[in-house]
């Protein structure tokens, strides 16, 4: 029995015993980073033996992952598919972030498993093992493409720390060892950005999001004119109606990415509604939502069903028909190239 | 040697190049979709979506490489037929339009005189078209691409098809006239799906299902003084329920045969174009091929040499990929 005083100070000597560790790690970087300078040839030889099994190690799990998020997105085989090309061809960084993520979550269980099992830790188990893995979901997939930047700046950095306290404390695995692993490990994850930020204009993450920013600013400007209010325009603060919200609920309640998906179809239909002078913003909305569709509902016979019932529950009177009405005509005679976003933006 | 090939699995797993790596090569080809009635904006970018994969898929097929491919939309929708269909409807006393959306994205089960009144707005509209419509957008967007030495394809639905003859036509008609070079009615080519039109600007090829309602209802627009549209030619062996079968999507492009003989009519109008290039265009887009083959990837990725460029957003961070279609746009070294 431990009372709330002595729960207290356990804390915090863990906390100081923590603190005492990274003030230890740090100076043993330092350390390190002296000895590669020194020795630059033993060094290499040691970070190659640290990312032979390294790779080892991601080859293997590699393949969970692929199955293991191949089996969350729904596309079980694709991914498998594109597991035994990719890593025969060129490993894609994808898979390697993947294999990081693997191995904090397989560190995890190996720190479960050095006790007897009980059926609470098993429980524990599950639950810790998911947090990573739906947490980075959510951040690189479902986050703005700005926000998702840094979830994974952050997220590799916690997987990396992961990595490493793994490979110290389960493996015992040598400081300068463990480092050099979980050095190029962060570089391996990190490498994708950081070449995206300094490639060609058009390939850079940067002028990629200020292009959306501004197409987004676009959306809003028109927002603004309508007078609806000023600040950032969000697509999802579109309000849908209850009639509108109720048909997906209903229809949808099993499927959340068709749902997601519907939803955003119908905010397109919303936003005519409610802006049918606004083309700009409007066809923004459209594109994205059919970029989308492609991702999630690869059948556009399917989608162009689901968009005629969301215009017949949405324009359901003649003044808000002659709306619609006025809308695709205000496009009629112009010329629109094939306009694709990726699918992390599309479906956000 | 183990360290020489754990560098080397090193190094390969950093060669990320998620991009396609492609130079143009060639003259490019620009394909229009041209949407038919009844088609929103949205419902028209999701059609032009399904012919670009679909055209995509099969390009294998044709020594023509992807990135000289590019589609647009030449996007018309009739505000006046619909406008008139409503106030037919507001006429028979109807205020709530649920049987309205109905009856439009479904003719089969509309009453008698809804079908009647969408046949003679298509028959008026058919008419109306005598006088100029709103083409220019249109017309410039091919000029621009055979101004390239480029060739324009249009697929074009139902009435888009009125729209496009126009417009084909005119630029054809406008071009031939003085011109040194191959002439542009060579490279233009028109591939009709559900045609209310009487003929196919330059001879084009044309698929109309038997079991199209929409085009059959059509026939008795002759009455207005218009030829009777083209006759249906197509029969899906597996026909799919719907009794006027009119929709690009659903009965055309993804019907049982229909849609493979759509995309073959656009995969030979492709190779016609690329057969047509001039012999010294062919050899220069062999030979920049020969030097493209020949050059390194680092010499690929030089800004003196080759400049990428991205046709849509390029990042994917859900997967650390290269989503969109990527190019390079390389200085053929081309010896004269």
């Amino acid at each position: 029995m431990t009372d709330e005083n002595g729960s207290g100070s356990k804390g915090s000597e863990g906390f100081d015993r923590f603190l005492a560790q990274v003030k230890r790690e740090l100076k043993s970087a330092a350390v390190f980073a002296l000895q590669v300078l020194r020795h630059p040839v033993r060094s290499v030889r040691t970070i190659g033996s640290a990312t032979w099994w390294m790779l080892i190690a991601s080859y293997l799990l590699v393949a969970a992952a692929s199955v293991f998020i191949g089996a969350l997105s729904g596309g079980f085989s694709v991914k498998i598919l594109g597991f035994v090309s990719n890593i025969f061809l060129s490993l894609a960084p994808s898979i390697l972030f993947y294999a990081g993520v693997l191995v904090g979550i397989c560190w995890l269980i190996l720190e479960k498993f050095k006790h007897p099992v009980s059926v609470k830790d098993l429980a524990e188990l599950v639950v810790v093992a998911s947090i990573p893995t739906l947490l980075i979901s959510s951040a690189v997939g479902h986050l703005p493409a700005s926000l998702s930047k840094w979830g994974v700046y952050v997220f590799s950095l916690v997987f990396v720390g992961l990595f490493y306290f793994g490979l110290r404390n389960r493996f015992q695995v040598a400081p300068h060892l463990a480092r050099a692993m979980s050095l190029i490990l962060l570089m391996i994850l990190l490498f994708p950005l950081i070449r995206a930020s300094t490639q060609s204009p058009d390939l850079s993450l940067s002028s990629f999001e200020q292009s959306a920013d501004e197409r987004v600013g676009e959306v809003a400007e028109g927002v603004d004119q309508e007078g609806s209010g000023g600040g950032d325009f969000d697509p999802k603060k579109i309000r849908l109606s209850k009639k509108v919200q109720e048909w997906i609920d209903r229809e949808f309640a099993s499927d959340p990415r068709k749902k997601r998906l519907v939803e955003q179809l119908a905010r397109f239909h919303q936003f005519v509604l409610d802006f049918p002078e606004d083309l700009e913003g409007g066809s923004l909305l459209s594109d994205r939502a059919s970029s989308c569709a492609g991702y999630v509902w690869n059948d556009p016979v399917q989608v162009n069903e689901v968009n005629q019932k969301l215009t017949a529950l949405t324009f359901d009177t003649p003044a808000k028909m002659r709306a619609w009405a006025r809308y695709n005509q205000g496009f009629s005679g112009k010329v629109f190239e094939l306009r694709r976003f990726p699918e992390t933006e599309a479906c956000d | 040697m183990r360290l020489v090939f754990l560098l080397t699995l090193l190094i390969a797993s950093l060669r990320l190049e998620p991009v396609h790596a492609d130079a143009i090569c060639g003259e490019p080809m620009m394909i229009f979709y041209a949407n038919g009635v009844k088609n929103t904006r949205l419902d028209a970018v999701d059609s032009q979506m399904a012919v670009a994969d679909a055209v995509l898929g099969r390009l294998s097929e044709t020594e023509i490489r992807p990135s000289r491919v590019s589609f647009s939309l030449a996007y018309n929708f009739s505000e006046g037929l619909v406008l008139d269909l409503l106030e037919a409807y507001e006429q028979k006393k109807y205020e709530d339009l649920t049987e309205f959306w109905k009856w439009y994205f479904d003719l089969g089960i509309a009453p008698q005189w809804f079908q009647d009144e969408v046949a003679e707005g298509l028959s008026r509209f058919r008419a109306s078209l005598r006088a100029a419509p709103n083409l220019d957008e249109q017309i410039a967007s091919y000029r621009a691409v055979l101004d390239q030495n480029g060739s324009v394809l249009t697929v074009a639905h139902s009435q888009g098809n009125l729209f496009s003859n126009m417009a084909l036509e005119l630029i054809s008609q406008q071009s031939d006239v003085g011109l040194k070079r191959s002439k542009d009615s060579d490279r233009l080519k028109l591939v009709s799906v559900a045609t209310p039109a009487d003929h196919v600007a330059l001879d084009g090829p044309y698929l109309t299902l038997t079991s199209d309602g929409v085009i059959n209802h059509l026939i008795p627009g002759s009455s207005a003084g218009l030829n009777s549209p083209l006759s249906a030619n197509f029969t899906n062996s597996q026909p799919k329920p719907g009794s006027f079968d009119h929709e690009f999507l659903k009965y055309y492009l993804f019907g049982e045969s229909s849609g493979e003989k759509i995309i073959g009519f656009v995969i030979d109008g492709l190779k016609e174009f690329d057969k047509r290039g001039s012999p010294k265009a062919r050899q220069i887009s062999a030979t920049c091929m020969d030097w493209w083959n020949s050059i390194t990837e680092i010499d690929r990725t030089d800004p003196d040499k080759c400049v990428m460029r991205c046709v849509v957003a390029p990042f994917d961070m859900g997967t650390f990929t290269c989503n969109g279609h990527c190019e390079y746009l390389c200085k053929c070294h081309v010896p004269r």
